[in-house]
């Protein structure tokens, strides 16, 4: 039988749209980049409101995902997230398991896997994707060790996380190319591999929805500004 | 109701098999000490079998300062240069004469593919001040392949790298790019680590050519 995923409602906490682009300074490099690796939160974000390094008219806007006070789950795939930053989490053998603030792997020695269901995009999609990684211990502790995480487009990184806050992640700047998933290997296998948040990004062409917004805000604008002047 | 079972059955299949993860074909590291580790490291899998790492240490020793400055040998053998300005050799490092300006290091050496050139990069990194002192600043180190990592360097010679494990791909360059901050300063190195593959004979190779070697002079043996 299928395992009934649970969504894990999460909350747009702090869904901000970061930048307009307006120019491609970017290009004027001689060695072209496609995928940014960050060790640092505040370089991860920093990097999304300098949206020049995008492709132009796009935007882009992060939102995060935590673990903490989420219901106890143990199964083979648990589901949460909202449009662009949908995810699921699957190990690489046996169940995941959300507790402790933590998104893990059940036991020790798998892989853990995020997939995002947001279909690659021309217009955009997730573009940035970063986390507090690290391992638990049966007893809900964190444990510092070292994770090879690695982006579907081949990018990774092999770092020792060490504190809950420790960070890892990327932005992919070439606009043909979303994160459809990372996978979170572990390199030392006592203890298994978590995430404690999750940044996701969002770089591209705003939704048609988002347009229509701006136009209607843009219409107001002027009826009021004409309605002043009379 | 069937082809909702069917529907649902084949959901169940592609989570089922969900892989055991992505394959890493540039990965970046922000350690030294992993970064040497890593070619012989089994869960990291580098090369795959068949090959060995051969590295080599820049320290920037007995190099003249200039627009452009060469060194390594074989196939580490490189040249540096500065977007704007010159490149200064100052016995303990190498950096760009002027504050905020970009350097690249090209390796020269011919090299064949696959698995060939250099394969590896990383170095201590650091941004220096109008009188040669270490300064905290933020550096975009940027691979020829597409991969790059920006990190906060908040202390003399810190660690940033990379190593290519894609076997069809090599690194003929990278790039040094001061940001924020950091553009108030001179970026450049302390030391340069360079890595590269070298084929090793496997087990039996080497366990024929021993069986060769005793038979050969058993017979010279014989003969005499």
């Amino acid at each position: 039988m299928c395992p009934r995923k649970r969504g894990t409602g999460m909350k747009l906490q702090s869904l901000a749209l970061v930048g307009t682009v307006g120019l491609l300074a970017g290009s004027s490099f001689a060695n072209v980049v496609s995928t940014v690796a960050f060790t640092g939160l505040a370089e991860w974000t920093e990097f999304a409101a300098k949206p020049a390094f995008f492709p132009a008219g796009w935007t882009t806007a992060t939102t995060s995902e935590s673990f903490d006070s989420k219901r106890s789950v143990t199964q083979p795939s648990i589901s949460g997230g909202l449009g662009w930053s949908s995810w699921t989490a699957s190990a690489s053998s046996g169940d995941v398991t959300q507790e402790f603030g933590a998104m893990s792997v059940s036991k020790s020695g798998p892989t853990l896997i995020f997939t995002f269901s947001n279909k690659p995009s021309a217009l955009g999609g997730l573009h940035g994707i970063g986390g507090d990684f690290g391992f638990i211990d049966a007893s809900g502790n964190y444990q510092s060790g070292r994770i090879e995480m690695t982006l579907s487009n081949g990018a990774a990184i092999i770092q020792e996380f060490t504190a809950k806050a420790s960070f890892a992640g990327f932005w992919i700047t070439d606009p043909e190319v979303t994160i459809t998933g990372i996978s979170l290997k572990p390199l030392d296998a006592t203890y298994a591999v978590s995430a404690t948040n999750m940044y996701f990004g969002y770089a591209g062409v705003p939704a048609p929805g988002a347009l229509a917004l701006l136009g209607i805000a843009t219409v107001f604008a002027r009826s009021r500004r004409r309605a002043i002047n009379r | 109701m069937k082809n909702f079972a069917i529907a649902t059955i084949a959901a169940c299949s592609l989570i089922a098999s969900a892989h055991a993860g992505y394959t890493s074909d540039v990965i970046a590291f922000s350690n030294l000490t992993e970064w040497q580790n890593a070619p012989t490291d089994a869960d990291i899998n580098l090369f795959g079998a068949g090959y060995a790492a051969e590295y080599y240490t820049e320290n920037f020793k007995g190099l003249a300062s200039g627009s452009s400055v060469s060194g390594g040998a074989s196939w580490a053998a490189w040249t540096a240069t500065a977007a704007t300005g010159a490149l200064q050799a100052t016995e303990s490092g190498l950096y760009a004469t002027q504050a905020g300006a970009v350097v690249t290091m090209n390796f020269t050496a011919p090299y064949e593919m696959p698995m060939g050139g250099v394969r590896g990069i990383g170095g201590g990194f650091q941004f220096v001040n109008s009188s040669g002192r270490a300064v905290a600043g933020k550096i975009w180190l940027k691979l020829s392949t597409g991969e790059s990592i920006i990190r906060t360097i908040s202390s003399a010679n810190q660690f940033m790298g990379f190593w290519v494990a894609d076997p069809t791909q090599t690194i003929t360059s990278f790039q040094l790019q001061p940001i924020g901050t950091g553009a108030a300063y001179s970026v450049g190195a302390e030391t340069m680590y360079l890595g590269t593959a070298v084929a090793v004979p496997a087990p039996g190779a080497v366990a024929l050519l021993g069986a060769a070697g005793l038979i050969s002079v058993a017979h010279r043996r014989r003969e005499v």
